[in-house]
């Protein structure tokens, strides 16, 4: 039973980083567009009867709708409100519904807007297999890989000159004029795009990487580059990234730069015997793998990553390779995480389809599965595990939205509403 | 037998004139590289003999590069080599070591800057019976044109801290007014350069091998949904050579596009259903990272790929591993326009396995299928697949396949060729 009688709630509030939940924290919504309302409907209820479950009443969670998208548009004339970016900064926490492009690509900005103001650096995107679940691969459960994408910096960044552009002329006369490269194979008819990489930027999110892995008990962190192609910008986002978990982290992780030191003074036998031993004590292993290579592992050997920690260009697409494999597209659970100061937003990663709006058809889950990471990051873990539990218990009953149920043999078709009901019913 | 004289391919106006006896030279590689040019270069000299009677055959003609030049020359990469391969137009090479200090990737770098091989080519399919970790690795059957010249991995980046990433972030923010470097005080920096005329080439280089060889569609693979002007001029500028160049050869997704705006989804899907039937080449695009789902949810859809370098990097890679095949991917770096080609193995020297007589030599010998399809030896090529085809399905395999697979028996890299000549 949820408490009757009116909740005032209260704000969650940070220092140096750690979070102060409270009992009954206020958190702010946006209900998202298009699928956004059934999904959030069904969403919240499952979240709220899993916290009422976990603590027997004694945690709540008081939403506070604030507007974005085509609701806030059509309520207010702006796609993006400052008070909705103001309520999040002031509570830390939020949680988000797919909102619908506005013409002239305005809800990039939107999606920038939130995570530049918020300085949002980690994209985070869980990728794990529910039993039942259509997947094309023939063992997806042995995937069960946290990313930690980096979200500011990178080819995304969005420094770009268009070919025969004042800007591209004179950037293109720079480099070859003044930094001398004779490397553009034609230099007359080239856009140029730049890719910053740094230091401050690439050794915040391995940290953030690390600290989730000795926080959930993961064995590795793996960081996934294209160093040896890009040496001064994804070579040293590997580097600085070694240098992160040595000079931070001493002796709570082991390294393959520390592996590499010591099979090169003392032999591979030694080094194996420190990563063994370094394994047995508990030690989080930090190591590192080249893209390509590492679409490849994952396909054949999932089962060696856990954490990863890589770039904004890279992390975009491993994501979505990952979701596919394990049958996932549409039920992703992302974040966008400032671990230094806290901000949080938890949002579906897929879009509006407003075909299906007001249907109760579509799956909640992705909405649903961000939630369970948003109470993951509050602390609440064991209404999280709940969620985790009856998602399990439900795809494998085969009681599934139309999206799942086409792919699965036996299934029982049910509505966006009843999903819900199910997942209340198994919590 | 005497000695057969060979004579020299020769090209004009990018058309590869190849007399009965060309003669092509070879790099044999390091590591298992002598063993795998055995077994490799057996299967075509038969198949060859076979498919026109003794009429053709190839002369190979030795050039060094790799770790055997060392030996022999002193240099890595000699001069005299780069000189036969632009003279001789087309060539084959095995794996070749990486010296220490990276030398090998000038290596690589040089031959195809030297070159100017702009296209890497890299087909994928699959060979039943290959152990795949996805259920359905047969309805993969692709062939991807990576950009081979320019895009982030052009090899211009800036150390953090070095005077020249300085320089630049200070002119990015002075003259250019940046504001989006987030760090600015210690990012390093790469630089990509996407050009017209590279894209331009490299999407009619593969326009061109979807018309000769029957291919329903070209998938322009790009990420410029966030690089606009990079990515997506790279998706503009393909479908501008589409529509120009090519006319009513093709129809594309922007000519799909222009009809629904005007007259609706209904009308566009007409006009494009026609256009297939007419058999017109579809040229659509897809953003890289769905296209990553996609080769997993709905392979089929995709044939002809054209894709910048970087995506071409990953996209070739994953495709590999999806159908079992990254030990025996081939690989070929073109100029479609001077006609220089070197087809080549895309795996390592694999040193511990050397002169065992072990290893799986089809990477080489699928890099011989292609090189024979780029000589339009076609029957030649076809009877090497249909022989791999065989042997692979009837579990005669080497022992990286041998260990994957059920019932197989593992046999060595000659008998491996051996069993492929018998299967001819």
């Amino acid at each position: 039973m949820l408490n009757q009688t009116v909740i005032q709630g209260n704000k969650i509030t940070v220092n140096s980083g750690v979070l102060n939940v409270g009992n009954h924290p206020i958190i702010p919504f946006i209900i998202g567009d298009g699928i956004g309302p059934d999904v959030w409907r069904a969403a919240n209820r499952v979240l709220d009867a899993a916290v009422d479950k976990a603590y027997q009443g004694e945690k709540s969670i008081v939403w506070k709708e604030v507007l974005a998208g085509q609701k806030a548009f059509d309520m207010t004339g702006e796609w993006l409100p400052q008070e909705t970016l103001d309520v999040i900064r002031e509570y830390i926490i939020a949680i988000k519904g797919p909102l619908t492009t506005p013409i002239g690509g305005g809800i990039r900005s939107l999606n920038v807007a939130l995570r530049q103001k918020l300085d949002l650096y980690t994209c985070l995107r869980p990728v794990r297999w529910f039993e039942g679940t259509p997947s094309p691969v023939k063992f997806p459960e042995n995937v069960d890989i946290v990313i930690f994408r980096e979200n500011t910096e990178d080819i995304y960044a969005g420094i770009e000159y268009k070919q025969g552009t004042a800007e591209a002329v004179k950037i293109l006369d720079v480099l070859q004029n003044v930094m001398k490269t004779t490397k553009i194979r034609f230099p007359d008819t080239s856009a140029i795009g730049i890719k910053p990489v740094s230091s401050q930027g690439s050794k915040r999110l391995v940290k953030a990487a690390i600290q989730y892995a000795l926080l959930n008990g993961r064995k590795s962190v793996t960081m996934v580059h294209k160093g040896n192609i890009m040496k001064y910008t994804e070579g040293a986002f590997k580097q600085w990234g070694y240098e992160m978990a040595e000079e931070d982290f001493g002796d709570k992780v082991f390294t393959w730069n520390q592996y590499n030191r010591i099979k090169e003074e003392q032999g591979k036998e030694a080094a194996d015997k420190f990563q063994q031993e370094a394994l047995e004590q508990g030690k989080i292993l930090i190591k590192d793998v080249i893209v390509d290579n590492f679409l490849q592992q994952i396909l054949l050997e999932p089962a060696q990553f856990d954490v990863v920690a890589t770039l904004n260009l890279n992390g975009d697409l491993i994501s979505d390779a990952l979701a596919a494999q394990v049958g996932g597209i549409g039920i992703a659970p992302g974040a966008n995480i400032n671990y230094e100061k806290g901000n949080a937003i938890f949002e579906a990663t897929h879009g509006t389809a407003p075909e299906f709006t007001d249907l109760d058809m579509v799956n909640p889950s992705s909405l649903v599965l961000s939630g369970e990471m948003m109470l993951r990051y509050l602390g609440w873990c064991p209404a999280a595990d709940l969620i985790i539990a009856a998602m399990e218990k439900t795809i494998s009953s085969k009681m599934v939205t139309f999206d799942f149920a086409r792919l699965m043999d036996g299934a029982t078709e049910v509505e966006c509403s009843r999903f819900a009901d199910e997942l209340i019913n198994n919590l | 037998m005497s000695a057969i004289q060979g004579e020299k391919i020769v090209v004009k106006d990018g058309v590869l004139n190849v007399p009965d006896r060309p003669i092509i030279p070879f790099i044999i590689g390091d590591g298992t590289g002598p063993d795998i040019w055995a077994a490799a270069s057996r299967v075509i000299d038969a198949a060859v003999d076979k498919a026109y009677s003794g009429q053709k055959s190839i002369v190979w003609k030795e050039v060094l590069a790799g770790e055997k030049a060392f030996n022999l020359t002193g240099e890595w990469l000699p001069q005299a080599t780069l000189d036969v391969i632009n003279e001789y137009f087309i060539a084959i090479k095995g794996p070749l070591t990486t010296p220490i200090g990276g030398g090998i990737r000038s290596l690589n770098v040089a031959l195809r800057q030297s070159l100017d091989l702009y296209t890497c080519l890299r087909p994928v399919q699959y060979f039943k019976g290959v152990p795949s970790p996805v259920k359905h690795p047969e309805d993969v059957d692709m062939i991807i044109f990576r950009e081979n010249t320019e895009d982030i991995y052009a090899g211009i980046e800036y150390p953090e801290g070095s005077d020249e990433a300085k320089k630049l972030i200070k002119f990015l923010q002075e003259e250019l007014g940046v504001t989006k470097i987030r760090f600015p005080g210690s990012s390093g920096i790469g630089i990509k350069p996407v050009s017209e005329e590279g894209t331009k080439r490299l999407v009619r280089a593969a326009i061109n091998y979807a018309i000769a060889e029957g291919r329903k569609s070209v998938t322009l693979v790009h990420k410029g949904n966030i690089m606009k002007y990079t990515e997506g001029a790279f998706k503009q500028w393909g479908y501008e050579v589409a529509e120009q160049e090519y006319g009513d050869q093709v129809f594309t997704w922007n000519q799909y596009d222009l009809i629904k705006d005007k007259e609706g989804a209904a009308a566009a899907d007409k006009v494009q259903s026609e256009a297939e039937k007419a058999g017109k080449i579809i040229i659509k695009d897809a953003i890289a990272d769905i296209f990553l789902q996609q080769i997993l949810t709905r392979p089929a859809e995709f044939e002809v790929v054209a894709t910048l370098n970087l995506n071409g990097d990953y996209m070739s890679d994953a495709l590999a591993a999806q159908v079992g095949g990254i030990g025996i991917a081939p690989g070929a770096n073109i100029n479609y326009l001077t006609g220089h080609a070197i087809f080549e193995a895309t795996h390592g020297t694999a040193p511990k396995y050397a002169g065992l007589d072990k290893v799986n030599p089809s990477s080489v010998i699928l890099s011989g299928v292609m090189m024979l399809q780029h000589l339009k030896w076609n029957e030649a090529a076809d009877l090497i697949i249909a022989s791999i085809e065989n042997t692979i399905a009837s579990k005669v395999v080497t022992y990286d396949f041998a260990r994957l697979m059920d019932g197989a028996t593992e046999v060595k890299c000659s008998q491996f060729a051996d069993e492929l000549i018998k299967n001819l």
